[in-house]
């Protein structure tokens, strides 16, 4: 995961996860989310597509050791249940 | 000058002129007390009335006569129930505001230096219990009134709100997750849901587009115009509901806490309950202004003055900057050097700019070949050497 997880980065940050996705491989995708610094809703809406693209596939995303900024953003904007998935990991 | 030094040289200036406003509002509540022994049911009188207590209430808080805004605000509330026809100014009422009026005049006196009375004290607070006890419901509101800085029970009210916002939200620079964490300060979010089903998967998502809405129940003491005070920057980008929540208490899940806050919003005495509401309006409508001294409202426009200017200086570089790396002012023969001192910029902003003349003095005065390669100026987006270059002929 970026440093910084927001509308700036957005762009970018779709292409590599596309790549990552594109990859084949089964079971939870794990994600480094500990080195997020700054989150936005437009970062968080983009880990919400990335689970999305997940469960079509059968899988699930695990955010692993999420940073307090990421944490804090998905509690604010009700979308907790992105991180239990990581803590089930 | 430091911050302290402006407000001190700012309240000697202006302080003579809230005292003799004051004084003229202190003699005309006194005059219109008078009036309404004759007409005590006057609405214009009673309006008037209430006028002249805010407007000096108001000036004295600019100055920070918190003595003076703490009284009259009593005098203030009485007032205002009086003209609302919650209570009627019988006799004795009119001759507790008279002495009040008295109490205010020698709180103003003292804020110019006068002497501080030692018994004020205690002849105030006994005016604020009598005004306090006019009417059988004046203890509520008035024991509102007077814990104004803390929260107030009472004006707590809990909302659902459903909103949705347009696609364009983040385009527009505006983030929802700023909303939230404002509204978090404004009140207690007590369960929110992100209601995100339109988000797409991430191959079809446009990361610049918003899908996202949110359902969400708040705690919030300044009701609902400060819910929609937080929305007001992206009122076109969103779609909002906002619900009281007393009337689904039973239904709806909430804790116990909230449950039990919610039997103290429907405790309060029948009738004072609007009251109640109309002062948290105030209080809500008070806190969308701010006081900012004139000085320094005066520095900052001159700062925004020399911002512009510097932008404009900017926009002069970035037209230089921008012309071809090969512009160079090679020649220093006078007819160049002075070309390219008026041939600097074409931006709006900037004074020496006047393509035209410029391109027109370029022909009339072809250079020598030399000095060519300085002829291309800020219009170097269409490079003018293209098109001249057979008019310039080097056998000139």
């Amino acid at each position: 995961m970026p440093t910084e997880l927001t509308i700036y980065t957005a762009a970018e940050t779709r292409q590599a996860w596309l790549a990552a996705l594109a990859e084949a491989g089964d079971g939870p995708l794990r994600l480094a989310a500990d080195s997020v610094a700054e989150a936005d809703a437009a970062g968080v809406q983009l880990v919400l597509a990335l689970s999305r693209s997940l469960a079509e596939r059968s899988r699930s995303l695990r955010l692993v050791d999420p940073s307090p900024a990421l944490r804090g953003a998905c509690e604010r904007l009700g979308l907790s249940a992105l991180l239990s998935s990581g803590d089930a990991a | 000058m430091s911050s302290a030094e402006y407000d001190a040289s700012f309240i000697a200036e202006a302080l003579p002129a809230f005292v003799s406003e004051a004084e003229e509002q202190i003699a005309t509540i006194e005059q219109l007390l008078l009036q309404l022994e004759d007409a005590p049911d006057d609405r214009g009188l009673l309006d008037a009335l209430f006028r002249c207590a805010h407007t000096v209430k108001g000036s004295a808080g600019i100055f920070g006569l918190d003595a003076v805004v703490g009284f009259t605000h009593h005098v203030e509330t009485l007032l205002d129930r009086l003209r609302e026809g919650e209570i009627a100014l019988t006799p004795e009422l009119s001759t507790l505001l008279l002495r009040c009026n008295d109490q205010i005049r020698q709180l103003v006196a003292q804020a110019q230096g006068g002497e501080a009375d030692a018994d004020g004290e205690a002849r105030r607070a006994a005016l604020i219990a009598q005004l306090g006890a006019q009417g059988q419901t004046a203890s509520a509101p008035q024991a509102a009134a007077a814990s104004v800085p803390a929260p107030s029970a009472a004006a707590t009210t809990r909302w659902n709100v459903a909103v949705t916002f347009a696609g364009d939200t983040f385009r527009n620079g505006m983030d929802p997750l700023a909303i939230l964490h404002y509204l978090a300060q404004a009140g207690t979010i007590e369960r929110i849901a992100c209601t995100g089903d339109t988000v797409p998967a991430l191959e079809l998502l446009d990361p610049e587009n918003c899908h996202l809405g949110f359902d969400f129940d708040i705690a919030c003491a300044q009701g609902r115009d400060a819910i929609e005070e937080a929305f007001s920057f992206v009122r076109d980008d969103v779609q909002l509901q906002i619900a009281a929540l007393e009337a689904a208490l039973t239904g709806a899940p909430v804790s116990d806490v909230a449950a039990a806050r919610a039997d103290v919003v429907t405790a309060p005495v029948p009738g004072a309950t609007e009251t109640a509401r109309a002062k948290g309006r105030e209080a809500g409508d008070s806190n969308r202004y701010i006081r900012v001294q004139a000085d320094r409202l005066d520095a900052v426009i001159n700062l925004l003055g020399e911002l512009v200017i510097a932008g404009a200086g900017r926009c002069c570089w970035r037209a230089r900057a921008a012309r071809p790396r090969w512009w160079r002012p090679t020649s220093t023969s006078a007819a160049s050097s002075r070309r390219s001192a008026t041939a600097r910029c074409s931006c709006a902003w900037c004074p020496s700019a006047r393509p035209s003349r410029v391109s027109a003095a370029s022909c009339a005065t072809p250079p020598p070949s030399s000095a060519r390669t300085s002829r291309c100026t800020s219009s170097a987006a269409t490079p003018s050497w293209t098109s001249r270059s057979s008019s310039a002929s080097p056998t000139r």
